[in-house]
């Protein structure tokens, strides 16, 4: 690992705020988890005095200096801030939940919503806190309360009517230095009528938490020691050098693939940006790890695959999402089949009155393809149920109930229960198997202290099948369902930055590639060889590829229309001299499902690809995509829509061109035909025959 | 005036005063003269007896045309002026003609001199006071009407015997009007093409798969209200109560053209026939070109010795249009009969069917002026085509005739086998000449002037066609009758409506106009299904919305289905159980009417009123 020293200075203004200073770093950690999510927080070592700045601003907006003081009442205004990153040992990072995969804001509904994730702890921790963004149900009681804790330990607790329904509510992140992970959680007791039997029955009760501004913030360790630390840490943006490197461009999928908790970018190298991490190709160098003084941090490497097969089976750690610590060799209990410890969902307890949920993510990924049949193996077990108690354990798959049970009985014990899952319930992708126990008790226990049910859903559970479908109908599925080995054919050098920010997307969404190789041309993929293939083309090279085969799309110059067959409405037109990317579904002549990305007109407008992300491929559940700038429309062209090119001559086409001509032909022959009608058959009198 | 025939018969006692009332009641119901009927019908005298009597009584001598003198004597004296202003009908009635009027005296040429109900004819007609008689016999008196009333005949048997308006003919093509019609509408198709093609072919598309479906229903319906079996046990009953002595006179009107190779059969067919022989007459109507036909006839009945009073051969003058239903209508000129039915020259009628219809009619109400008997093959065996004709006649005969029938729905008349009460046939104004299924043409004038048609439970056999060319020769005359009788009664949509009510109207569409459109749309209809089976080609997929997808796919399913299901119905009631699996290769045969359909446009436009002659006698397989 090297560490250079580079005269960065990227901050604007010369005033900052000192709040505090201590010959202990340690002393400052208090400080350190409240400023954390202040501008350029961080800690300064400067002659065995370690001061805890922020800013540096043009002028230190006031209402920040006072509030501030208000809590650190020693606290200085620095007129000439110097910024020197070398001496910063300890800076700030902010990682929303969206950054951490979580794409939409997260509902629960219910009168005990409940919420958990897990924050990995590395060894660059220093302090830090989370700050959740809540909106809480307007119907629900002002003594209705919201708890937050920590690995299971309330922390604190509020009514609504102190923090109001939309709260801003802050776990610190202490004591939890030796743990590797730690579950925050929080949690809401709402009520809306005077028993609990009302608050289970009422609708419209939920807790909602804003992804984007619900935020953990780290106050890190600039300087890392070692490998394990360069991957596991709370820095989004890795760099590489050179990018147009075939085999550097790899780590744009295998380093995103590895560190899942976060989403990880693979970036072209910047000079200017500090503390960065920078990962050097070098054909001639070879695994090294160097140090140096400096806040950019350097991994140089000799080839992409000791990352993935090397740097992150050994030294790194998996599902710290899930905050049950899998090793990476643990070997399936089936062989068609994964845990939901694999998944990520670690035995778990949860108690409550009324609905007490259980959400576990099964990323088709994961299990390598679309399965024909799909089956579950639940165990649960739950405390103890008086009869007159009604509770019933319901199994759903992307809200489709799919088993329901009546669960009964005084003895806890294990509870095994199988479910066979429609195969057509299941999509490509993340999807969301919700384990609901409704817990409704006795109406004369609606008041005063009703007992809690406490539901355990063990880790152990497996989900198992008979066989995978390779085949891929849509784009959607074809990004979550690559796995394998993946043959990468990139025709034009240029298109190499969207290569990589494409794999990247398909990383985050899918980290189920296990080998990702660079190929010169179509001849040498193989079916045998590789699984999948992602092909970017020229448009000539795709236009020679599509002529050959079968493809919903077929890649030829000029302009043309995509149209509903049925209503001859267009959908889609692209002028004369506008150009389009094209993104399509094809199975290549060797059998290989394949995505192939290439354009209509001018190559340019493959740059869109630098807007794809993980949100857009949600909706791509066409078998093409067409894309410019920020658009990407998906369009299921074959089934439902079909083409119409302008180099092609259809009956239409005649029809529209020679219109005019064959009314005029059309109506004089029905004029003569009349004409001889009338001659011939139409009798006024009678004629001798 | 001097004493006429009936007095003096009455007065030699050849016939008493109840018998003469019988007699002329007889008279009044069938167009026999007063002799034949005395002495052959009601056999009260012998015919040489009575005539020897009548020749001494009124001093007059009888005539037979093998005296050419007589002939030449007649044609060259006549006063054609005269003649001329009676009637045919009434000539033919009272078989005679005014020949001279001289001096206060009529001269007059019949077959029964001094009739009073021909005295007391021309007594309203023209002013005389005196009569006097050229007496000839039947065969001479036919043949010179057949000489002087040519032109009379003529008018008859081409526009009607009650002269008709000429837009009630098929004589006409097409009217005015629907040429119009039809060019305002072709014109805003193209229009309507050129502005909107899919819209139009949508449009289109959705009225053809419309008419399907509302065809495949109507079917299905009349089948299956036909379907209920009528008690024939109560018909036998009522047959066995006929006395002999009192049946009317019955005409079988058999046209015969280019048929010697069946004349043997059809005569020893005819002869089965139960029913008095006295009482019944035979016209086979014979083209005057055809003499090898007219040859085989005339030997035939020689060889066979059979009755010449009942067995008549008519040979028909040559003059255009040659065609079945004016050599009908020149045997109806002839016809004697209270009754009248017409038969192919194939056709093998059970023996009791002319009981059986006289016993239907009794049974029956008075506006029952038709009866059609069922028609079937006795050749069903021969090979594919007929087999499947065989499958159609048995549900057009058992489902769909009794399902109009009980519907009372107008009647499409079967060319052979119809039973006419003659009177009413000759009001009706006897067939159109022009129009290739006379028949069906016939059935709708009548139920449009109120009268009803029935069908008997008689089946006649008949040769199936055997060749697929002479069927489809045969077809396509059908099929084009039935596009000139469609047009004839569409051209006055309102008074078709009015006359015969909106479900009258809507079943004549259906199976006069729909019938042959169906067999002209099916070849395009499966032209585009086996095109998008074979080729799984979209071209055609936009005309198909999912409204029109799911008609169409009905109308394929369906209709297939019950073709082949109404077909098997018809396997069961006649118990032709080795035909089942010919049902299934329906669909085959439906291609052989679509091209008989296209022959029969065609023809349409250039020779509609060409009649394709079906060639008999192919199979020379015969009812056991």
């Amino acid at each position: 690992m090297l560490l250079l020293s580079a005269g960065f200075n990227n901050s604007s203004g010369t005033e900052c705020i000192l709040i505090g200073k201590d010959k202990q770093l340690q002393k400052l950690k208090d400080i350190a988890v409240w400023s954390s999510s202040l501008e350029n927080a961080r800690i300064e070592n400067f002659s065995e005095m370690y001061e805890l700045k922020v800013g540096t601003f043009d002028k230190v907006p006031q209402d920040l200096y006072q509030r501030i003081k208000k809590y650190f009442p020693e606290s200085t205004l620095l007129r000439d801030c110097v910024i020197d990153y070398s001496n910063w040992i300890v800076k700030n990072e902010e990682i929303n939940l969206y950054r951490m995969g979580y794409l939409k804001d997260i509902v629960i509904k219910g009168n005990n919503p409940y919420f958990h994730m897990f924050i990995p702890v590395f060894n660059s921790f220093f302090a830090g806190k989370v700050v959740f963004q809540l909106t809480i149900s307007p119907i629900a009681k002002p003594d209705s309360i919201i708890t937050v804790t920590l690995n299971d330990v309330p922390i604190s607790t509020f009514k609504l009517r102190d923090v109001g329904y939309s709260p801003t509510i802050t776990v610190p992140l202490k004591g939890i230095e030796n743990y590797q992970f730690v579950k925050v959680a929080v949690s809401a007791t709402l009520k809306k009528g005077d028993n609990i039997c009302e608050d289970i029955n009422a609708k419209n009760l939920f807790m909602k938490i804003d992804v984007k501004r619900s935020t953990l913030y780290v106050m890190r360790y600039t300087n890392t020691s070692n490998i394990k630390d360069f991957f596991e840490d709370y820095t989004k943006d890795f760099y590489i050098y050179p990018v147009m490197n075939d085999e550097i461009l790899k780590l744009s999928y295998y380093i995103p693939a590895s560190i899942r908790w976060l989403k990880a970018s693979i970036r072209p190298y910047i000079p200017s940006k500090p503390f960065s991490k920078l990962i050097l190709f070098s054909e001639n160098g070879s695994f090294t790890e160097d140090i140096g003084n400096g806040s950019i941090q350097i991994l140089k490497i000799n080839k992409p695959e000791i990352i993935s097969e090397t740097i992150i089976p050994t030294l790194l750690t998996e599902s710290v999402l899930s905050g049950y610590v899998l090793e990476r060799n643990e070997k399936l209990t089936y062989s068609n089949g994964i845990t939901f410890r694999q998944l990520g969902f670690g035995t778990t307890t949860n108690s409550g009155v009324g609905v007490i949920s259980f959400l576990v993510p099964i990323n088709t990924a994961m299990i390598g393809g679309r399965p024909n049949k799909f089956y579950l193996k639940l165990f649960l077990s739950h405390s103890a149920i008086e009869e007159e108690d009604r509770v019933t354990l319901e199994i759903l798959l992307n809200d489709f109930l799919i088993a329901s049970y009546k669960l009964s009985g005084e003895e806890t014990k294990r509870k095994g229960f199988f479910v066979e899952f429609p195969s057509n319930v299941l999509d490509a992708g993340i999807n969301q198997l919700l384990i609901r126990v409704r817990y409704y008790p006795a109406s004369k226990k609606c008041v005063g202290a009703v007992p809690k049910l406490t539901v355990t859903v063990f880790g152990d559970s497996y989900l198992y099948w008979n066989t995978l479908l390779r085949d891929v109908e849509s784009v959607k599925e074809f990004l979550n369902l690559v796995n394998g080995n993946v043959a990468i054919i990139v025709e034009d050098a240029s298109f190499k930055p969207y290569v990589a920010h494409l794999l990247t997307t398909i990383a985050r969404l899918n980290p189920a590639i296990r080998k990702i190789s660079i190929l010169k041309s179509l001849s040498g993929l193989s079916k045998e060889k590789y699984d999948y293939a992602i092909l970017f083309l020229k448009s000539s090279s795709a236009e020679e590829l599509t002529g050959k085969i079968e493809v919903p799309f077929k890649i030829k110059q000029g302009s043309f229309s995509v149209f509903n067959p049925i209503t001859y409405q267009t959908l889609f037109q692209l002028e004369p001299g506008d150009s389009i990317g094209v993104m399509e579904t094809v199975v290549l002549p060797s059998g290989t499902p394949a995505l192939l990305i290439s354009y209509v007109g001018n190559s340019d407008v493959i740059e869109g690809l630098e807007q794809f992300n993980q949100e857009n491929v949600s909706y791509l559940s066409g078998n093409v995509v067409l894309f410019s700038n920020k658009d990407f429309s998906t369009l299921e062209i074959g089934k439902k829509f079909k083409v119409k090119y302008a180099c092609e001559r259809d009956l239409i086409y005649y029809w529209n061109t020679y219109k005019s001509v064959l009314l005029i032909i059309l109506i004089a022959l029905i004029a003569l035909f009349i004409s001889f009608v009338r001659r011939n058959l139409v009798k006024t009198e009678r004629k001798e025959p | 005036m001097p004493e006429g025939i009936e007095e003096f018969m009455l007065k030699k006692g050849f016939i008493s005063e109840k018998e003469l009332v019988s007699i002329r009641q007889f008279l009044r119901e069938n167009r026999v003269n007063i002799i034949e009927a005395v002495t052959r019908i009601f056999n009260f005298a012998e015919y040489s007896e009575l005539c020897e009597e009548i020749s001494a009584k009124f001093r007059i001598k009888q005539f037979s045309c093998q005296d050419k003198s007589i002939i030449d004597f007649i044609l060259g004296k006549i006063d054609r002026d005269l003649a001329g202003r009676i009637d045919i009908m009434d000539v033919m009635r009272l078989e005679s003609f005014p020949f001279l009027l001289k001096n206060n005296t009529l001269f007059i040429v019949s077959t029964v001199p001094y009739w009073e109900q021909a005295v007391s004819f021309y007594e309203k007609k023209m002013t005389f006071k005196k009569v006097k008689y050229i007496w000839v016999d039947r065969d001479c008196f036919e043949f010179l009407v057949k000489k002087l009333y040519f032109k009379q005949i003529k008018e008859k048997t081409l526009h009607g015997i009650v002269p008709r308006a000429i837009e009630e003919s098929a004589y006409t093509v097409f009217s005015s009007g629907q040429v119009w019609v039809f060019a305002i509408l072709l014109i805003t198709f193209a229009i309507a093409l050129y502005f909107n093609p899919l819209k139009t072919l949508i449009g289109a598309n959705f009225f053809i798969q419309g008419l399907y479906l509302i065809f495949i229903g109507y079917k299905l319906l009349l089948s299956f209200a036909g379907e209920e079996e009528k008690d024939g046990k109560k018909i036998e009953k009522e047959i066995k109560k006929l006395k002999d002595n009192e049946l009317p006179i019955y005409t079988i009107l058999v046209p015969v053209y280019k048929e010697k190779n069946v004349v043997e059969i059809l005569l020893e067919g005819l002869s089965k026939i139960d029913y008095p022989r006295e009482r019944v007459e035979i016209l086979i109507l014979l083209e005057e070109d055809d003499t090898e036909t007219i040859k085989s006839v005339f030997e035939s009945i020689e060889k066979h010795d059979l009755s010449k009073e009942t067995f008549r051969p008519i040979v028909v003058p040559h003059y255009l249009p040659k065609t079945k239903p004016k050599a009908c209508n020149y045997g109806l000129i002839f016809a004697r009969g209270k009754y009248l039915v017409i038969y192919d020259a194939e056709d093998i009628p059970e023996p009791n069917q002319l009981k059986m219809a006289i016993a239907t009619f009794n049974k029956l109400s008075q506006n029952y002026i038709c009866l059609q008997a069922r028609l079937n093959y006795f050749n069903k065996d021969y090979n594919f085509l007929t087999r499947m004709f065989t499958l159609e006649y048995s549900y057009w005969f058992d489902y769909m005739l009794p399902g109009l029938s009980k519907f009372k729905l107008p009647i499409p008349l079967g060319g052979t086998s119809n039973h006419f009460k003659t009177e009413k046939l000759l009001e009706l104004g006897g067939w159109d000449p022009y129009n290739t299924t006379e028949d069906a043409d016939l059935g709708i004038r009548a139920y449009m002037r109120g009268y009803k048609v029935g069908v008997i439970n008689s089946t006649t056999y008949e040769e199936a066609n055997a060749k697929v060319w002479n069927w489809i020769r045969q077809r396509s005359r059908w099929i084009k009758g039935y596009m000139q009788t469609w047009l004839v009664y569409a051209r006055k949509p309102l008074v078709l409506i009015k006359k015969t009510g909106f479900s009258g109207f809507l079943s004549f569409n259906l199976l006069i106009g729909g019938t042959p459109l169906t067999f002209l749309i099916n070849p395009i209809l499966w032209f585009i299904f086996f095109l998008w089976l074979l080729t799984k080609t979209e071209i055609v997929k936009p005309i198909f919305p999912s409204v029109i997808f799911y008609m169409a796919l009905t109308n394929l399913a369906i209709g297939n289905f019950m073709g082949i299901y109404l077909n098997m119905l018809s396997i069961f009631k006649r118990k032709n159980y080795n035909l089942i699996f010919y049902a299934i290769l329906n669909p085959l045969y439906w291609i052989l009417h679509s091209i008989a359909a296209y022959k029969a446009l065609w023809q349409l436009f250039t020779k509609p009123f060409y009649w394709e002659k079906t060639e008999h006698g192919i199979s020379k397989v015969k009812q056991q």
